[in-house]
């Protein structure tokens, strides 16, 4: 995810509208940011790595003037987050600046063929073959519409882009494939942003467009087509009025970015699928860990609980044992590490200190470091020796959801091609388990439209408890726990979670008329877990089964979380999702904002 | 932007409370059904509403023409054709060309955001139409249940028999394009229109998770009192309502104009009592208890979860709970009013009362509109009395 922004205006400068709307997308990325206005012959473009803010003032942005602009602020995908990766874009001859959110797949074809007919890049992002795509069709065909409709159809993948071409100063170039984009309509200027956010203190007329559509802004004029069947868009039938304040708007209009996130998940396990099958540091990584003497996996808080689902699907999947321990607890290995060891440091933010704590330990004994992290190039990815990345996006909500279901997934991958690697599993076995892993999307979707309504019924009845237990056996027991924390982060109500075969011997002393215990059934442990949940009942514990409808279960419980069918491997994807929701609305019945909970930090850069 | 408010529907298991009015007639919380949809389509910006209603509903349209005149063009029409296809088709002509159309229902009960959130969601889109879903935890069945993948609607199951992957219910509001109205002509069902639609154009999905509540049936009406109570939080008494100093006031309650609260009344909220209702001398409102305008509690009587329409009548030392009584009619004293059931006789919708407690639901009488229950009665739980019915 990126933010682009574009602005034509019929007079004045528009430079400090664009750092403005820059700021009000930092939302949708914030590892560098750059902008490009016409001036005179040639755009003038100012770029860096960094937050918006500091970016601006270290490499002057606001020297810049002009009436048309662009800009750009950036959550890296291909290529580090540094200055020459950083957009805008531009083509060998400094005329024409782009702006992209998305991926174009197509890339790596396109820039051999460009670089044959002697284009030379400067920078290692899909996005800068579209700036020297235009200027090779401008080249042939002379005018500059012609130009970058052609170009636009050249490319595959996703993407939202708008570009300026100093041959015609008062116009940007748009176009829309699966990545939003959306043009305003203002008083003497018009708009283009990826969200609404952008430019809503400007303008609330608004056209979002929708994929495959293109065409140019100017201050007073809108041209829109579809590129692909060339048919113009009539342009006041598509005029809206948004009346969303813009965090409103930033929030998708869900009431929290809590909420948006947890229903954005079949969308980030979709794109972290995709990003991670085409994706050699995944097989690298496989190859270390193959190989490996001993493996260690160190994380904290919900990347933690990831860990223990890696630890599980190893052992499952690969045969082999991991020791999986939390970061801060580092110092009890700091004799152990051999040169021959990996250890697996997974962190969302990629700047956990106790995580990078417990990465340097391990360095300085000579183990290789893995690192798992969603953030490009953050720091504990720079101190490995190879890093994979989730792609869930930017994460808004304190308390981590869709980051822990794109690591889950990602972790199923890593663990099955090693699998494959130390001979485990045939090729054939190990195709099996990445075509399933492809449904974690679906199933997450699934998961989630079967049990809201019913969660959000049940967290009406939860939230005047004050305690809980969540239990489970097998695969489910760290996904207990990912729900216990959510509980605990942002509803304020203490639940913990253990295998619950551990109930008799002390936790079950706690149990009294009333006492909400909540089970997770996991297919292979049913029976076991029935004998669990009778003893639960026996002293008056209230059973709450999430799950797939499995009656010998559900004729004892209280209450029924539905969730869907999924083999065992999967089922992190069906049983999380009722968790994050229970934890999500039992918080705002009891009128607690989800969003920022109290005492908590999104990452946590001390110790 | 143009509503069409579909207001109209009367009988059904509706009837005991209505007679020959339209269900969206009846009150909850001081306010009619069809107020709801109606402010908050005000609250969202639209300007123009066309309420199609049926039935004996002239008292309706001089009523809702005086009160929202000021506020918005509201013009009311007769449906001329049965069912929700009849209605839309009612209101074809009064709608302009060309421009999209928000279609609501006029029997959910939900606050302003619901309307206001739905209409910006879709104004933030690029889609042609929009539909209102909420998550649901009991009585799927009796909803329309929507498949949604990424945001959009994939496919709508009427009141589905079978069990559907989804617990989100269409919530009664869209926006749809002006071809709409062709596709509902042309299918000949709501149903089948909205099948249509979805095919031909995308539907985006709004998920609404705050209260909302389609009444269907009587019992939906003390689910939506006790919903709406629940969120209530504020104590506001008028300064016109009479309230001695021998009355306890426990909780969030509302007392309204010109209402009269008795020497030693207790009211513990969440309650409601409406203007000019009367409480007496000692009554007992318990939580969840909505007194619309006029209504009569009598000394020594206890209300607990229950809805009394306006000039509903319950005499003195009666024992009144989880009950609907309707418009004018009349308990006489000493009624009790039953109201422990088996769950699995409860109506579908009403697991979401009982969950976490026992496998009982409680569920006291439905007492129609204009009837009259006699001295001593004994009510078993789901007892209906009918429209104006005089129980022997």
């Amino acid at each position: 995810m990126c933010g682009i922004i574009g602005i034509a205006a019929q007079k004045g400068n528009v430079v400090p509208l664009i750092i403005g709307g820059l700021k009000r997308l930092e939302y949708r990325g914030y590892d560098s940011a750059g902008i490009a206005v016409v001036s005179g012959r040639s755009v003038s473009v100012r770029k860096g790595a960094g937050k918006i803010e500091h970016v601006v003032v270290a490499k002057g942005f606001e020297e810049l003037s002009g009436t048309t602009g662009i800009g750009h602020t950036r959550w890296a995908t291909h290529g580090a987050p540094n200055d020459a990766n950083a957009h805008p874009h531009t083509d060998c001859t400094g005329s024409i600046a782009v702006v992209h959110n998305g991926i174009i797949k197509n890339y790596a074809e396109l820039k051999e063929e460009l670089a044959a007919r002697g284009h030379r890049f400067s920078s290692e992002t899909d996005t800068e073959v579209v700036a020297h795509l235009i200027e090779e069709e401008l080249r042939r065909l002379g005018s500059f519409q012609q130009a970058f409709r052609e170009a636009v159809k050249r490319l595959e993948g996703s993407f939202a882009l708008a570009v300026l071409y100093s041959g015609e100063p008062d116009k940007i170039y748009f176009a829309k494939k699966d990545s939003p984009l959306v043009v305003g309509l203002g008083r003497g200027a018009n708009f283009l942003a990826s969200d609404i956010p952008a430019f809503l203190e400007h303008t609330r007329r608004v056209i979002v467009l929708r994929d495959g559509e293109a065409g140019w802004i100017t201050h007073s004029d809108v041209h829109i087509e579809n590129v692909y069947t060339g048919e113009n868009v009539y342009v006041p039938g598509r005029v809206r009025t948004i009346s969303w304040s813009p965090s409103m708007a930033a929030k998708g209009g869900y009431p929290h970015f809590m909420l948006k996130e947890i229903h954005e998940q079949p969308r980030a396990l979709r794109d972290t699928f995709y990003g991670l099958s085409s994706d050699e540091s995944l097989v690298k990584a496989a190859e270390l860990l193959a190989s490996a003497n001993n493996i260690y996996v160190t994380a904290a808080g919900t990347s933690y609980h990831a860990g223990l689902l890696f630890d599980y699907y190893m052992l499952r999947l690969a045969g082999r044992t991991v020791r999986a321990f939390i970061a801060s607890e580092y110092e009890w290995f700091k004799d152990v590490p051999g040169s021959d060891d990996v250890l697996l440091a997974i962190s969302q933010s990629g700047e956990t200190m106790d995580t990078l704590k417990a990465v340097r330990l391990f360095k300085e004994h000579g183990a290789r470091i893995i690192a798992l992290s969603n953030v490009y190039e953050s720091a504990i990815p720079r101190e490995s020796n190879v890093a994979i990345y989730t792609r869930a996006g930017p994460e808004i909500g304190v308390a981590a959801s869709k980051t822990f279901l794109t690591q889950a997934l990602a972790l199923l991958l890593l663990a099955s091609h090693v699998a494959k690697f130390s001979g485990r599993l045939t090729r054939d076995e190990m195709a099996g388990i990445v075509s399933a892993a492809s449904t974690a999307s679906k199933l997450a979707q699934r998961s989630i439209a079967v049990s809201e309504g019913v969660v959000r019924t049940v967290a009406k009845w939860f939230s005047k408890k004050g305690n809980a237990y969540i239990l489970s056996r097998g695969i489910g027991v760290p996904i207990a726990m990912e729900g216990a924390l959510k509980v605990k982060e942002i509803s304020y109500i203490h639940a913990e979670a253990y295998p619950a075969g551990e109930s008799k011997h002390g936790p079950i002393a706690l149990i009294e008329p009333g006492f909400p215990v909540f089970f997770l059934l996991v297919d292979p442990h049913l029976k076991e877990l029935k004998g669990n949940v009778m003893e639960m009942k026996a002293r008056g514990a209230s059973v709450i089964a999430v799950g797939p409808p499995r009656s010998e279960i559900l004729s004892e419980a209280d209450i029924h979380i539905p969730a869907p069918e999924a083999q065992p491997l999967l089922e992190p994807f069906t049983l999380t999702p009722p968790l994050q929701l229970l934890a999500y609305y039992t918080a705002v019945s009891l009128g607690y904002n989800p969003d920022k909970p109290r005492n908590l930090a999104k990452t946590v850069t001390v110790e | 932007m143009r509503a069409v408010v579909l207001a109209g529907g009367t009988g059904g298991s509706m009837e005991a409370l209505t007679g020959p009015r339209p269900k969206t007639w009846l009150r909850v919380l001081g306010k009619r059904l069809v107020e709801y949809s109606l402010e908050g389509l005000v609250k969202a910006g639209v300007r123009n509403i066309i309420v199609v209603a049926d039935g004996d509903y002239s008292d309706l349209a001089s009523e809702l023409t005086s009160k929202y005149r000021e506020l918005v063009d509201l013009r009311i029409v007769e449906q001329k054709a049965p069912g929700i296809e009849g209605a839309l088709l009612s209101a074809r002509r009064h709608v302009g060309e060309g421009e999209p159309i928000v279609l609501a229902y006029g029997d959910i009960v939900a606050p302003p955001g619901f309307y206001s959130s739905s209409i910006a969601a879709y104004n933030a889109s690029s889609s042609e139409a929009l539909m209102a879903l909420t998550p649901v935890a009991s009585g799927l069945q009796t909803y329309g249940v929507v498949m949604v993948e990424d945001r959009r609607v994939t496919s709508i199951h009427e009141k589905p028999k079978e069990r559907v992957e989804s617990t989100y219910a269409y919530g009664g509001l869209m926006v749809v394009p002006p071809t709409f109205f062709e596709m509902v002509r042309d299918e000949g069902s709501m149903a089948l229109a909205m099948r249509a639609l979805i095919q031909k154009v995308d539907v985006d999905a709004y998920i609404w998770s705050g209260p909302w509540y389609d009444v269907d049936e009587p019992w939906d009406l003390l689910r939506a009192a006790v919903g709406l109570l629940d969120t209530m939080g504020e104590t506001r008494i008028s300064s016109s309502a009479k309230v001695p100093e021998s009355v306890t006031l426990d909780g969030p309650v509302i007392v309204e104009e010109g209402a009269v609260l008795d020497h030693g009344a207790v009211i513990k909220g969440p309650a409601y009592v409406g203007r000019k209702a009367f409480v007496g001398m000692n009554a007992f409102i318990r939580p969840y208890t909505d007194l619309e305008d006029s209504a009569i509690v009598g000394s020594h009587t206890e209300v607990k979860r229950s809805v009394l329409q306006p000039r509903a009548y319950v005499a003195s030392f009666c024992y009144i709970t989880d009950t609907v009584i309707g418009e004018e009619a009349s308990v006489s004293p000493y009624v009790l009013t039953l109201n422990v059931v088996p769950v699995v006789k409860a109506p579908p919708r009403f697991e979401d009362l009982v969950l976490g407690a026992s496998k009982r639901v409680k569920l006291g009488s439905i007492i129609g509109s204009r009837s009259k229950v006699p001295p001593r009665a004994a009510l078993q739980p789901g007892t209906v009395v009918g429209y104006g019915e005089i129980l022997s």
